[in-house]
């Protein structure tokens, strides 16, 4: 009888460490996931004024979402061309928005949207729940859910699917936007 | 029946190297690691300069301890006051150049290994002895397209005085 229950120890044991690689295997790929045309999360978050924004407020819109922190050097490089993209699609129906993570207010104002004369909203995403909510479960599931959201770029359709997820759709950094505006143009040629 | 306690130990050692080997893997995403456990020797009233080894792990970089950006965050060597050694201001390399789209400046970071010199003098007058001493690696990692909230790489560096 001790032996038998010394087997069944072993056994899940065994079955731990298989799940366990199979926990690894997720870490590792990120290529295989995907959540285009999944619903996109809703949220509320307050911007630099106080102001409480919705995503249903973006309901019928295009929305380009970019998840920012300000010591993060892909953010600020990209912030020039989000900036541009706003002006450029505004009379479009496309949105631009940047979430930022765990950051204080004043710091955000000031060295992401005054320092790069952001036009559109910076909203403050305080305990990163938020951006966390984008990322999906399968993809790097050893770091917080909000850490690998940082720097992504999402784009969401007016139905409120997701559309582009740069951290699954593009394999370089994308400074220019190339690819989300590619995607955009497509979607917009196709409306 | 006699064949079990081989089969046992076969289990036993497929299931603990299989654990051993993927969370050491996880345990990676620190991203930096000490190439070696810092031990040093010095005589009361030496002075030296000690270097402290850090791997920094494949395919990642951390920004350099001067950035040309204020919005980054540079990396940072501290260690504990002792009353034994004076530690002096950390001496770090010459950074690498990480050229990245859509800015014009190279960031400088530090890639692969990590060599910092520490200057180290005993305190007069000291007790002969080993010692402790808790040191601190403050530093933001990067991949080639997204960075990673910064982080502490805590370690002890051994002192014998002799």
């Amino acid at each position: 009888m001790t032996l038998r229950k010394i087997y069944i120890s072993l056994l899940y044991s065994l079955f731990q460490s298989i799940w366990l690689l199979n926990f690894d295997a997720k870490a590792q790929s990120t290529q295989e996931v995907s959540v285009e045309g999944t619903q996109a999360p809703e949220f509320s978050l307050p911007d630099l004024n106080g102001e409480l924004v919705s995503s249903v407020d973006y309901k019928g819109s295009y929305v380009v979402i970019h998840i920012a922190t300000t010591w993060c050097p892909f953010c600020n490089a990209e912030a020039p061309h989000l900036e541009q993209l706003n002006q450029d699609y505004r009379d479009k129906n496309v949105k631009v928005l940047i979430i930022d993570v765990k950051e204080p207010k004043d710091l955000v104002k000031t060295k992401l949207k005054d320092r790069f004369n952001l036009t559109f909203p910076v909203l403050l995403d305080s305990d990163g729940s938020v951006a966390a909510s984008f990322a999906p479960d399968d993809v790097l599931p050893d770091l917080a859910r909000d850490e690998v959201m940082l720097a992504s770029n999402i784009l969401i359709d007016p139905d409120g699917k997701i559309k582009f997820f740069s951290l699954l759709d593009s394999k370089n950094f994308d400074a220019k936007l190339v690819d989300l505006k590619a995607n955009l143009d497509e979607l917009l040629a196709s409306d | 029946m006699n064949c079990l306690p081989q089969i046992s130990s076969l289990i036993i050692c497929i299931s603990v190297f299989l654990q051993g080997s993927i969370l050491a893997q996880v345990q990676e995403r620190r991203f930096v690691e000490l190439k070696d456990e810092p031990e040093f020797t010095i005589s009361p009233g030496e002075e030296k300069q000690l270097t402290i080894s850090f791997l920094i792990k494949d395919g990642y970089h951390i920004q350099a301890n001067r950035v040309n950006d204020e919005n980054l965050i540079p990396s940072v060597l501290t260690f504990e006051a002792s009353e034994e050694v004076i530690i002096g201001d950390p001496v770090y390399p010459k950074p690498d150049e990480f050229k990245m789209e859509g800015v014009e400046e190279a960031l400088p970071v530090f890639g692969e290994i990590l060599e910092i010199k520490v200057p180290v003098r005993t305190a007069n007058p000291v007790e002969k002895g080993t010692f402790l001493i808790q040191g601190k690696l403050y530093y933001q990692p990067c991949d080639a397209s997204k960075c990673y909230y910064p982080r502490e790489l805590d370690f002890r560096m051994k002192i014998a005085i002799r």
